[in-house]
């Protein structure tokens, strides 16, 4: 009901609702961002043109839905055309499939469990993925989006999302495949 | 089941929300199918380990600063930006196509014209009531300022929206002065900002947007530079509230003791109550001795802090 009321005020021009959104929201958007980008520059990029979308574009909020699933909509839509501004050469590069090192780095191995070993190998798995794939694979997992909601999202076809998610599947079973095979065994 | 209905399925639900008679279908056609058994196993093993990956941590520096910024770039976009129109009148299926035939028949004239006059311009020059439109529909992309005649005022830009085009005119004229105080707000090249803020250090203008702009750069602008010249631009105006309260701003929060001294000297000897306070404050505890100097100078005699005056 409170965020109700901040909305509309923030419709009517009011800053210092649309202040209490950012604030409310920033760090949400700003670690999907930080999730989705090759570098924590592109991350903070990505979330300053969300809110500033949000600020150009909260009239057309009418409520039927969540306002976190407007912005998160909203959040994909930017942090995916951020991407498609990189030039193809760039895209090229994050497309190879080279086989990457995903062990983490720690002084005292004793200290973490095989478990949290493995969260932090899947995490650096994914960030191994190009961020096209990761922007779909994150809307799936993450948000449990029908395939046809995110192909809306992204403004995709549905085929181009699947091929983005079987990519990266196909992708993130040969990364884990060594780790995987450890996991089954205990 | 055929592959193609099997990966729709698994694709686009969870598989605990799958009825058990497709679930079923499913189990069949995947020990049949190795790339729909490889997906299905991708799928479990996904669904089961996504959700327990941390998440990164953030710096709540880092999340304040990247608050400041985005804030900074929303006044920013309020300083000059009207409201935003309400595009619905243009989705009505009637308007469109009438409002489609009407421009196309306005640019078939003047694509006639264009060609029996067999002009050579390219860049046609813009009237003043185009360089209005275009800063309301915040069309323009990037704006150069590339000439000032201080004999005549005549102030040159190169302008980019659909094409590339050259403007000129007099920086008396107020929709020069407003294409002046877009480019100081808007601009993302500080040397663009810093040449707009000094042409408007010579003059004054009835309008607000432009005071507006002028301020808005003294207190946001990051770049020191272009926060004075905007300052000394504003000195041109005789002190009201609003630039009073600026002046106040600068005193408790501009990090540069120039433009502290500056703000200063437009404070001049003004006997406004909150002045008072503000300079009392500054005397006492501002970091640089020049700016207690300075307040010393202005509102004490010789020294004398002002709280004994």
């Amino acid at each position: 009901m409170e965020e109700f009321a901040i909305i509309k005020r923030a419709q009517a021009g009011d800053m210092v609702a649309f202040e209490k959104i950012v604030r409310n929201y920033e760090e949400r958007v700003l670690m999907i961002a930080i999730k989705i980008a090759k570098n924590e520059q592109d991350a903070e990029d990505i979330a300053q043109n969300v809110f500033i979308t949000i600020f150009r574009k909260i009239d057309s909020f009418k409520f039927k839905s969540s306002f976190y699933s407007w912005l998160y909509r909203i959040t994909m839509n930017t942090a995916f055309n951020h991407i498609k501004t990189r030039t193809y050469d760039e895209f090229l590069i994050n497309e190879d499939g080279d086989e990457k090192n995903l062990a983490i780095s720690n002084d005292n191995p004793t200290d973490i469990s095989e478990e949290e070993v493995f969260q932090k190998v899947l995490r650096n798995a994914l960030n191994e993925l190009p961020e096209k794939q990761k922007t779909v694979f994150m809307m799936k997992h993450d948000q449990h989006l029908k395939i046809k909601e995110i192909a809306s999202i992204l403004d995709l076809h549905q085929g181009t999302v699947k091929k983005y998610l079987f990519r990266a599947n196909e992708k993130l079973r040969v990364l884990l495949k060594p780790y995987k095979n450890k996991l089954s065994k205990r | 089941m055929d592959c193609k209905k099997f990966q729709d399925i698994l694709l686009n639900y969870d598989i605990s929300e799958i009825p058990e008679n497709i679930l079923k279908k499913m189990e069949i056609h995947k020990n049949g199918c190795i790339d729909c058994s490889i997906l299905w196993d991708d799928e479990i093993f996904f669904s089961q380990n996504y959700g327990n990956i941390p998440e990164p941590k953030l710096d709540s520096d880092r999340v304040e600063k990247l608050h400041n910024k985005i804030m900074k770039t929303v006044r920013r976009e309020m300083i000059i930006d009207k409201p935003k129109e309400n595009f619905s009148f243009w989705s009505n299926k009637i308007i469109v196509p009438i409002a489609s035939a009407a421009a196309t028949l306005v640019i078939g004239i003047l694509v006639g014209r264009f060609i029996l006059q067999n002009t050579q311009e390219m860049n046609p020059t813009l009237t003043a009531y185009n360089v209005q439109e275009i800063i309301d529909n915040n069309r323009l992309n990037d704006i150069k300022i590339n000439e000032v005649s201080n004999a005549t005022n005549d102030v040159s830009f190169d302008l980019s929206w659909n094409n590339d085009t050259k403007i000129e005119g007099n920086r008396r004229d107020p929709n020069i002065q407003r294409l002046l105080a877009y480019a100081l707000v808007k601009s993302n090249n500080p040397g663009i900002r810093l040449h707009s803020a000094k042409i408007m250090e010579g003059m004054t203008s009835g309008d607000t947007e432009i005071l507006n702009a002028l301020i808005h750069s003294v207190k946001y602008d990051e770049n020191p530079g272009v926060r004075l010249k905007a300052l000394r631009a504003l000195k041109n105006y005789s002190l009201n509230d609003n630039i009073r309260n600026t002046c106040i701003f600068i005193l408790q929060n501009e990090e540069s003791p120039a433009i502290r001294m500056e703000a200063i000297q437009i404070l001049g000897q003004d006997n406004d109550q909150n002045v008072q306070i503000a300079l009392q404050k500054a005397a006492d505890n501002d970091k640089s001795e020049g700016v207690k100097t300075m307040i010393n100078k202005y509102y004490g005699n010789s020294g004398v802090p002002i709280r004994k005056k």
